[in-house]
């Protein structure tokens, strides 16, 4: 195979010409398109992940508010011991990091699963809300660049097509 | 000779193309596949953290001691009695909660399972106590359009109490099936609980089969482009 394509590298044009020029600009759109595409299939991936731990973390708040209003004449540590259990689960932690400062701070993770537990479900809540917003923005902007993209492609296309219809004798 | 070496090559890359096309077909498959399992675990862990929650608040009602309560209503008029009478009530309608959520949301057939069961049989004990005990069963109080315990103590001192005696023995018999109950839905949901790790693994199984879709559908693009263009700028 590689002796094949060594002995046709002279007939591998190194250059373009003017039609395969515009052709190769419509595929180079064509491409940006793809990957748009594909990066929209990725956010929607771990947007599935996304809702899933805020929905937990929205049963973590109900519950936490019924322990709060029903062991009110038990002692803290009972409450504490009911309420110790809310951290969020492993595959939720990507979306809890964040550059941005929110209603806590720029805090660590770490520091944050050692928040008391109103806190911490607050912070997630926050964190969660950021990160779908960031994710909608994404996807937005990814949409837009994928049509853009889609209709610049086609347009050298076009042009491309053209100048081939003017060889046809 | 070139010409044909060139066609060669080019029939080469365009079988590749159907075979890396077809690797995208079976990939694209299995994606779908597996990310409707995500969907389907992330739904599980959801309902048995939902299902861990409710169990931490309802376990005092399970574990309630009724030997220290029941023994009041030797005085059915008494605000004890009435305490009591509400919370057999109160337990009566959690475990009918339950069973719909065991076999609604977790798909528990009524005949196979244990938690069923002991939910079942918690509620005849309930019921027993009622009808033995306090001489009027829920479903006769029913009848007669009594909605509130209040209501239904009135009755019950007017008809007489049914048994003082076996209202005394019925909380032994209740305690049990009460914490019986209480056990085998917790060890349902604890072994409900272990495939949240399951959701780890399978996220990882689907970004793997995306990252494989990805590049497959890189790689087509590559391949026909590269056809198109050399064609395009023979000669």
């Amino acid at each position: 195979m590689l002796a094949n394509i060594k002995s046709l590298l002279p007939t591998i044009p190194l250059r373009l010409s003017e039609k395969a020029r515009y052709l190769a600009i419509s595929l180079f759109f064509s491409s940006i398109a793809l990957v748009s595409g594909q990066a929209l299939l990725y956010f929607e991936l771990h947007s599935l992940t996304l809702s899933h731990c805020r929905r937990l973390n929205l049963q973590n708040i109900f519950f936490y508010n019924q322990i709060i209003s029903t062991t009110h004449a038990q002692s803290p540590v009972t409450t504490a011991t009911h309420a110790r259990d809310l951290t969020a689960p492993e595959y939720c932690h990507s979306f809890l990091v964040t550059e941005q400062s929110d209603s806590a701070g720029s805090i660590s993770l770490h520091e944050m699963n050692n928040l008391s537990s109103d806190l911490k479900l607050r912070v997630y809540a926050d964190r969660y809300a950021d990160a779908e917003q960031r994710y909608a923005d994404n996807q937005m902007n990814l949409l837009i660049l994928l049509l853009t993209s889609n209709v610049l492609a086609l347009v050298f296309q076009s042009i491309h097509l053209y100048q081939d219809s003017r060889d046809i004798k | 000779m070139l010409a044909a070496k060139r066609l060669s090559l080019i029939r080469k890359i365009f079988w590749s193309t159907l075979g890396v096309s077809a690797v995208f077909g079976t990939n694209a498959f299995l994606f779908a596949f597996k990310r409707s399992e995500v969907q389907n675990i992330a739904s599980v862990v959801e309902n048995s953290e939902a299902l861990r929650h409710s169990l931490t608040l309802d376990a005092p009602l399970y574990s309630y001691n009724w030997k220290r309560l029941l023994p009041y209503c030797r005085d059915p008029s008494s605000a004890a009695c009435e305490n009591a009478v509400s919370m057999l009530i109160m337990l009566r309608n959690r475990n009918e909660d339950y069973k719909v959520v065991f076999t609604k949301t977790f798909g528990v057939a009524d005949t196979q399972n244990n938690v069923i069961t002991n939910l079942g049989l918690l509620n005849k004990q309930i019921d027993s106590t009622f009808t033995e005990g306090f001489g009027l069963s829920l479903g006769s109080a029913k009848a007669l359009g009594i909605v509130d315990p209040r209501s239904y103590l009135q009755v019950v001192v007017k008809r007489g109490m049914g048994s003082p005696n076996a209202l005394l023995q019925m909380p032994t018999g209740l305690q049990a099936a009460s914490r019986t109950a209480l056990n085998s839905m917790m060890q349902f949901e604890r072994a409900k609980r272990l495939r949240t790790s399951e959701y780890t693994d399978i996220e990882s199984q689907v970004n793997l089969l995306f990252r494989v879709l990805i590049l497959a559908e890189l790689l087509v693009f590559i391949l026909v482009s590269s056809i198109d263009l050399w064609n395009n700028n023979v000669g």
